[in-house]
């Protein structure tokens, strides 16, 4: 009978709640909110019902806490997929890695430099205010 | 016949995963990510047998279908350093606009240059955010999800091992700013080099993870339109 319990108390019943976010979350995107993937809608609703204690956080905190940690394994199939592709886009390959690493380099030194930026002018504004 | 596909296919992408799970707790090398290695590994698996991908699919789509769920679950981690995102709201929503920006606007000038077709750009614009929510966003500009996560990877093993060379070359040490710059850049393998310079760093670096993420896909309507305008 314990046994039972800790199964559908650790396993099922947070697994259940997240299925339920995701098909919430798809319902959305299908009549509503058409311009955001169904499961990035779930995710904003779980976060909701979790800052307003809606969903207590340790029902779900430890099954979830080890999907999150284990998120990339289930990447792993359609990564696989890159063996088909790879042929395909054989022409453009180094043209998309020269794009991929400027475009990289960029990013990385704008967004570096405006939160290196605005960290300091917001510290020195601070007296001001 | 199928079913043993299905068996085999699972057990074997489990048993690599783990193994390397294993192997990068010991050495924290980026190539020995067990998302990486393993996906390098069953490639050339798949290279060696010549077994076609279709038939590994027939298991690995069942890994796959759990996608949505990867994405809901991310909520836990945004939900942990939410005390972090609402103190430093501003600082974290402004940068990572800057960055999707950035990422979004470089993309379309090197495009243009160096003439790559828009079907391949459709796919990599999200190429800085993480996996999960790369694919869900690939499949909403009509794009190709294997090309998408190929700019994911690239994206983060290159931020990962050239990010603290680039950021130290224009002088940048405040780590909140180094954070910021890693996470939104590289996801979460830039972040795993993030914590190697210190919690601060790092706790900044995953909490851009899910930001980048939601807006680049509120963006995602104007970027597709853009790229139509402006591409060939």
């Amino acid at each position: 009978m314990t046994i039972i319990k800790k199964i559908i108390l650790n396993f099922i019943l947070p697994l259940g709640i997240l299925f339920a976010f995701q098909f919430l979350g798809n319902m959305l995107n299908k009549y509503f909110i058409t311009f955001m993937p169904g499961p990035v809608i779930g995710m904003l609703l779980l976060l909701l019902a979790l800052s307003f204690n809606i969903i207590p956080f340790r029902i779900i905190e430890k099954f979830s806490l080890f999907l999150v940690k284990h998120i990339s394994f289930f990447l792993i199939p359609t990564s696989v997929s890159l063996i088909i592709i790879l042929p395909q886009i054989e022409n453009y390959f180094i043209r998309i890695m020269v794009m991929l690493i400027l475009s990289l380099t960029s990013v990385l030194i704008i967004s570096g430099s405006f939160a290196s930026w605005y960290s300091r002018k917001t510290i020195k504004g601070d007296p001001d205010e | 016949m199928n079913n043993l596909y299905v068996v085999l296919s699972i057990f074997i992408t489990i048993a690599i995963y783990f193994i390397f799970l294993k192997i990068y707790n010991i050495k924290k090398n980026i190539l020995l990510h067990p998302n990486i290695a393993t996906t390098i590994i069953l490639i050339i698996l798949l290279y060696i047998t010549k077994i076609p991908y279709e038939s590994y699919n027939i298991g690995g789509k069942y890994i796959t279908s759990f996608l949505g769920l990867c994405i809901v679950v991310l909520a836990i981690p945004m939900y942990q350093t939410l005390q972090l995102l609402k103190e430093n709201f501003k600082l974290i929503v402004l940068t990572s606009l800057v960055s999707i920006y950035t990422s979004f606007f470089s993309m379309i000038i090197f495009a243009k240059i160096l003439s790559v077709p828009k079907f391949l750009v459709y796919s990599l614009i999200p190429k800085s955010i993480t996996s999960a929510m790369a694919i869900e966003a690939s499949r909403f500009t009509n794009g190709n999800e294997s090309i998408a996560i190929l700019g994911v990877m690239v994206s983060g093993i290159l931020g990962a091992i050239i990010g603290r060379f680039i950021l130290d070359l224009i002088r940048i040490r405040n780590p909140i700013a180094r954070g910021c710059a890693f996470g939104m850049s590289a996801h979460v393998l830039g972040t795993t080099q993030a914590l190697e310079e210190g919690a601060i760093t790092g706790s900044f670096s995953a909490i851009s993870i899910p930001v980048t993420g939601v807006l680049t896909i509120i963006n995602l309507p104007l970027f597709t339109k853009l790229i139509g305008y402006i591409l060939k």
